[in-house]
């Protein structure tokens, strides 16, 4: 496995974005055309895997922040805690369908780099640390916690990531249309500079940033995953 | 002793009854709808539908807000007919005097009335629709170029629309968010608690096409 060590951190201003932290860490290992009945095989282990997911990570919560449509990225900020007392490592499962660059990994408290990499379902599995359900192929970012995670306390992540994903973000009919079942709790999305929110589909709170970017937070309480849906147009 | 503990079971029952009464949102089927007219008139229009089962009623009422005034132009509709209703403005009092309502209001507050064509019977209902325009120069107001509307709202189901030509810029609850067929900005506000929902939207102008 390719090991990755992070570069420097600079971009704290950003939060993360959240129950993506699922794309590939590494574009070209997602990079990988699949037929789509094994693409939604993927996707159902995926979904099981982050049901799972809470019996070891806490607090999560992702901040996407979308860039220009025609380019059909989104930066994602991920923040997590890891919980499992004596865990060295955290494994983020990597959703199916989206190619991820610009990632890093920090710890909170401390603000310093991570080592992390990608790793499949089965070395995922050997570590005790994500569902025994787990698939041999799924992958994962497994995350090198600075230390073990201690008993009665917590280790706090935040990922960086930027996606590339083309089903989920476009540009159709001069509207920029994000559409995104979030299975995280706490989701906020931010428009680019220059475009006006004109649909959202599940309830969601708006502000407008002081760069005039619209920002719209989801709370998510149901068991799955909240089906969001954004439009919005360009402004003259 | 005797005397306490039966007022405390009373009370207790009252409570009990009241809550009952509300305790199901999603048996409830009153919905209302805003259109936010241009912010500098503070004035926005209102439709609101409801069901009136009370064996006996022969009137109903949409109570005016205080801080609002309703224009004269409030309209009432039998739903299950087609046909307008009868409509005026009384006082609390006069409402009051009904008995319809489980709590009395203001006696001088004022409510729009409208009578319907007979008393409701024994298993029967009837849907009405009150459509109404506001003016509310403290709830619906122009700040440094934005327009504000703060409002609470105490339905299970609520729909605001923008006026035309004015883009979202904030609201503090949870909305869904559609354009209606004219291209204006409507929220959606479903209100799941028994509670009310205390709702701001702000607004600017959308920018000219250069």
């Amino acid at each position: 496995m390719n090991i990755t060590w992070l570069q420097s951190f600079s971009d704290a201003s950003r939060y993360g974005s959240a129950a993506d932290i699922h794309a590939g860490f590494k574009g070209n290992l997602l990079n990988v055309v699949h037929s789509s009945a094994d693409m939604r095989f993927r996707i159902v282990a995926w979904l099981l895997c982050l049901i799972a997911l809470p019996t070891w990570a806490a607090d999560e919560f992702t901040l996407y922040e979308l860039l220009p449509p025609e380019t059909h990225q989104f930066a994602i900020t991920y923040d997590v805690t890891a919980t499992q007392e004596g865990a060295p490592f955290f494994f983020n499962p990597i959703r199916p369908g989206s190619v991820a660059t610009k990632e890093r990994v920090v710890e909170r408290s401390t603000g310093k780099e991570l080592k992390f990499e990608v790793v499949n379902g089965k070395e995922a599995k050997a570590s005790g640390l994500v569902p025994p359900q787990t698939q041999d192929k799924d992958e994962f970012i497994k995350v090198y916690l600075p230390g073990p995670v201690p008993k009665n306390g917590e280790t706090r992540i935040r990922i960086f990531k930027t996606y590339t994903d083309a089903a989920s973000y476009t540009l159709t009919d001069n509207k920029l249309v994000f559409t995104r079942p979030l299975g995280i709790k706490r989701n906020v999305v931010v428009l680019p500079k220059g475009w006006e929110l004109i649909e959202c589909a599940s309830p969601g709170i708006v502000s407008t940033d002081a760069d005039g970017r619209v920002r719209i937070s989801f709370l998510n309480d149901r068991d799955d995953q909240l089906p969001v849906k954004i439009v919005a147009r360009r402004l003259p | 002793m005797k005397r306490i503990l039966c007022l405390g079971i009373i009370a207790i029952s009252m409570l009990a009854a009241a809550q009952q009464e509300s305790f199901h949102r999603a048996e409830q089927d009153r919905e209302i709808s805003y259109w936010l007219l241009d912010p500098a008139t503070h004035q926005f229009k209102i439709s609101h539908d409801f069901t009136v089962t009370r064996v006996g009623q022969k009137s109903v009422h949409s109570f005016v807000r205080k801080g609002s005034v309703v224009s004269p132009d409030a309209e009432m509709t039998d739903l299950d007919t087609g046909k307008p209703l009868k409509t005026y403005t009384v006082k609390g009092k006069d409402v009051n005097a009904l008995g319809y309502y489980p709590e009395p209001v203001d006696p001088e507050s004022l409510a729009v009335q409208g009578d319907l064509e007979h008393a409701v019977g024994e298993g029967q209902s009837t849907r009405v629709r009150v459509q109404e325009t506001y003016t509310d120069p403290v709830g619906y107001v122009l700040q440094d170029g934005e327009l504000v509307w703060t409002r609470t709202l105490g339905r299970p189901l609520n729909y605001v629309t923008l006026p035309a030509g004015w883009m979202l810029t904030s609201v503090n609850t949870p909305a869904v968010i559609t354009l209606d067929e004219e291209g204006r900005i409507k929220l959606r506000f479903i209100n799941t608690r028994n509670g009310d929902l205390a709702i701001v939207i702000k607004a600017k102008r959308r920018p000219e096409k250069k």
